[in-house]
Formats: C-alpha cells, structure tokens, sequence
C-alpha cells in the first residue's frame, strides 16, 4: 500500500489521536486541581457545532470559525463554571455530566444544529500540521502553566484545599481558570474534529464520549503532560488494533483498562516509576 | 517576668465570637486579644473549641456572631487569602503539609502571594534540615521535619501574627522540645504568636498571656506565670 492510499484510509485516525490527545490534556488540567469535572465531551460538542456552522451556514473561513468554536466553549465554560464550581467531588462530577446532557439535548432539538440528523456536508477543511501544532501550542502552553506558581497553586488545591487556602492561595478564581482553560481546548479540539469527519451528531458528544476522555487521562496518568497524550492515543487506536477480535472488541478494551488501573494507579506514565527504575539498574 | 508587652497596641482582637456547627456551639461569645509582639497561649482539652477558635480567625468555618479586628481593620467579613495576605497566618493541626510536593515546592507556595518573589534562604538558614531535603517529597520527612516545613511555610508568607495549632501533636518528647526552641526563638526575635496547645506546661512556660477554653466559652484568663499557679489550672491540667 502506497502513501497515498494509506493516508486516505487512516488520516481520520491519525487526526483523531491528535485531536483526543488535547481532549485528554483538557480534562487533566482540571485534573491537576482535583476537579472531577466531565463537561469536556460537551464543550468539544460546543466547539464542533459552533465551528461548522459557521463554515456552512455562514460560509465563514476556516480560521474564523474554528476562534469562534473555541470563544463560544469558552464563554459557556465560564457562565457554567461560576455556579458549578462550587461543588465537588461526585456533586460536581453529576453537575457537569448533567450539563453535557442538557448540551446534547439541546443540539438534538435546534433547527441551526440539524436536529437528530446532525450536520452533514461540513468542509473537510483540517489539515494533519494544524492538527499538529494546535496539540503541540496546548502542551506548550500546559507546561508553561504547570512550571509556574500557578501551576504549583493547582497542586495545593489538588492535595488540600484547606491547606492552600491557608496559604493565601484564592481557590475559587483558580479553580475557574482550569475549568475555562480545558473548555478552550475542547472548543478547539472540536472544531479541528468537526472539519475531517464530514458529519456531527449529537450523540458523538455525549455521556460515553465524556467517560472515554476521562478514561483517556487516567489510563495514561495526570502527574504530567506525555501521560494524557499516551492514554489518548491508546484509547483512540485500541479499536483499531483489535479489530480482528471482532464483536469481543470492546469486551478486549475493558479487559486492558481495568488491568492497567488495577497495576498501575498512577496511570501508564508515571515519572516517579520511571525514575525508580533507573536508581534500581 | 514581669510580661513588657502590656503596653504594645492590639493587633488582634476578638469580640463575642459565636461558631455553630448545626445546634451545637462550639464557641459561645468568646473574646481574646493579642498584642504587639506577644506570645499568647490558649489552652484546654480536646473538644474544647481551640481550632474551631484558629479556623473561625483563618475565616475557614462561618461564624454567626461576633467581630475580628486584625491591625486596625475589621476583617469579620475578609475570606482566607485576604487574611492571610494581611498577615493573619496559620500553621494548621497536623501541619497541612503537602505530601506529594517537594520540600521546596512546598515552601515557594508559603510564599505564594508575595509579589516580590520567594526568598528561601532565610528559611534554609533557620531550618538546615529542609535545605538538605529541599528535592525530596515533603511526605517523607519525618513528623518534627515536617512541623519544621509547616512552620518555615508559613514564615514566608511574612505573617504579622503567626498562629501555631498544636504544633507538639503526635511528636516524639525530645522532637517537641526542638520545635518549642523555635516557637521560643520566633517570639525572642519579635514575632507575635497564638499558641493552641494541649501541652499545657510547656505552653505557659513560654507564653506571655494565655487563656483557658472550656466548651467553647473563656473561663480563665491572665498572665501566663500567674495561670500557671492558678489552683484551677494546676488541678485540671497540671496534675494537682
């Protein structure tokens, strides 16, 4: 098989590992401050929709549209984040897959969205290098953040509220920036999506889509930026790779995922194991 | 000791302070003040409402009555990184130490809200030991190390009254006796203290004023020398 061929019957794949890659990274920023917070699949869904309406309805060019799908995740992430973050733990977690659900609802009914059918027809505009270097700016712009006192604060919170608190550390604007920060890279996530898969519909943003992401993170492990990346890219090809089991396919994926959570905790990636290894040899 | 803070102007001062957990007050009217440059004591025993007292201060639990005044300022209404920013700091029970940072990590975030950045070496000086564990986690240090980290963590957010809950809890003798020594030495070189302590002797021995909390009300207060020989404390706390 020739280059040619191979990209067409894989280029949706590859992108996708891109794409699942800055969703996994999107929900372990917020992660990183103990938020269990599962919107990320609707604000991909927020910056699909957005994004590819605004290439087909209103013919907008590619770039444009792809800012106003990440600005509009965003400004909902913001509107949603000022009340829900207050809670936390599973209350926050049921609040933010609640909101996912009343995201897809409300996609299934709007005329603007398709309804049921979706859009269909959407410019298959998403190169693999805009792929590529919005993965790499979200990992910059994460490793920026993490190496910061920012990025120390998230850390407090994550280990003791209290205690960061006590260290004059102001949780709540904080905890808002994480939250707001992951729903820009989904928007962006998903308006890359949106522009190499041809159609939307409102259940590719739903509960399962926000469980694989959050499964995406934790497969790969949260103490750093490679662990995400790996779980996204294991999660998204692991079909793909055990397509000759066929119908037990799926049963196969479980099996992997609890073997990995029940050997390794701290995910695939874990840079403290790492570094044993190389005391021990 | 004739106690040479007497005249010093208040920097904290409590007024009916009233904490409720559900229907259960575990602090009804209770009023304290701390001066300039003093060591004050608060003792009782468990339960007694010494740390709902701090958290109520640190503005961590709601309090349904009562005033804070902090350096001139009302701050009855502040939220804790207000507080702590003005100078009102905490080293919790149990030291709050966050096991999965380093020592060092730990101590830039005591330093958190400085905007002139974080310098360590002051607390490397004082505290040797965390500059020779400054790359390890903090949850490996042991118990009197890490009451060490607590307190040089809080030093960085350049406190004008430090409070310490129980920093002797779950220490070796010998190891309380060290962190005492600094507590000592803190209050030699002007600091001034709020003292939550359990081990009453040892509290008063070093305190100027100190108070008794008994569930949740004040029921004796005064010089620290005098308490010490107060027929009520000696009976309840002291061992006769």
């Amino acid at each position: 098989m020739n280059w040619v061929d191979w990209w067409a019957t894989y280029s949706t794949l590859v992108l996708s590992v891109g794409v699942y890659g800055m969703m996994a990274l999107s929900i372990s920023l917020t992660l990183s401050c103990g938020l269990l917070a599962l919107a990320n699949a609707a604000f991909m869904g927020i910056g699909a929709y957005v994004s590819a309406i605004a290439t087909t309805t209103f013919e907008l060019p590619f770039y444009p549209a792809l800012l106003l799908g990440t600005l509009g995740s965003t400004l909902v992430a913001l509107l949603i984040g000022l009340p829900v973050l207050r809670l936390s733990g599973v209350y926050l977690a049921m609040a933010t897959l609640g909101f996912g659900e009343v995201v897809r609802i409300i996609l299934l009914n709007l005329d603007i969205t398709g309804g049921p059918l979706g859009l269909n027809g959407i410019p298959l505009l998403t190169q693999w290098w805009q792929v590529l270097l919005a993965l790499l700016s979200t990992v910059i712009v994460l490793q920026c953040l993490r190496v910061s006192r920012i990025g120390r604060a998230f850390e407090a919170i994550r280990e003791d509220e209290t205690a960061a608190r006590l260290m004059g550390i102001s949780t709540h604007p904080l905890k808002l920036l994480a939250f707001v920060m992951g729903a820009s890279i989904a928007g962006l996530a998903g308006g890359l999506n949106a522009h190499y898969t041809f159609t939307l519909s409102p259940g590719n943003f739903g509960f399962e889509n926000a469980v694989d992401i959050l499964t995406m993170a934790v497969l790969g492990g949260i103490r750093g930026l490679p662990g995400p990346l790996l779980g996204g890219a294991i999660i998204t090809l692991l079909p793909e790779v055990l397509r000759d089991l066929q119908e037990y396919r799926m049963a196969a994926n479980g099996l992997i995922l609890i073997l990995v959570v029940l050997f390794l905790p701290q995910g695939l990636w874990d840079s403290q194991r790492f570094r044993g290894w190389f005391k021990r040899a | 000791m004739p106690d040479k803070t007497l005249t010093n102007p208040e920097l904290l001062g409590i007024h009916q302070l009233v904490v409720q957990y559900g229907h259960v007050k575990a602090l009804r009217g209770v009023d304290l003040q701390v001066r300039q440059g003093e060591l004050v004591a608060l003792v009782g025993a468990n339960g007694a409402g010494k740390s709902s007292l701090l958290m109520a201060l640190s503005g961590l639990v709601p309090m349904q009555q009562g005033q804070i005044r902090f350096g001139g300022a009302d701050i009855t209404h502040w939220p804790t990184h207000r507080r702590v920013q003005g100078g009102l700091v905490q080293v919790a029970e149990g030291r709050a130490i966050l096991k999965t940072l380093s020592v060092e990590d730990n101590l830039r975030l005591g330093g958190y809200h400085q905007p002139s950045g974080t310098d360590l070496q002051e607390i490397y000086q004082r505290f040797p030991i965390l500059k020779k564990r400054s790359r390890q986690l903090a949850g490996n240090l042991s118990g009197g190390e890490q009451q060490q980290l607590a307190i040089g963590r809080a030093l960085l957010a350049k406190p004008r009254l430090l409070m310490l809950d129980e920093p002797s809890m779950g220490l070796a003798p010998r190891i309380i006796q060290e962190i005492f020594a600094i507590v000592h030495d803190l209050h030699q070189q002007g600091m001034t203290l709020l003292l939550v302590e359990q081990n009453v002797r040892q509290a008063l021995k070093l305190a100027d004023q100190a108070y008794v909390l008994e569930t949740g009300v004040i029921t004796l207060q005064g010089a620290a020398q005098e308490l010490m020989h107060h027929p009520g404390v000696l009976a309840a706390y002291l061992g006769g």
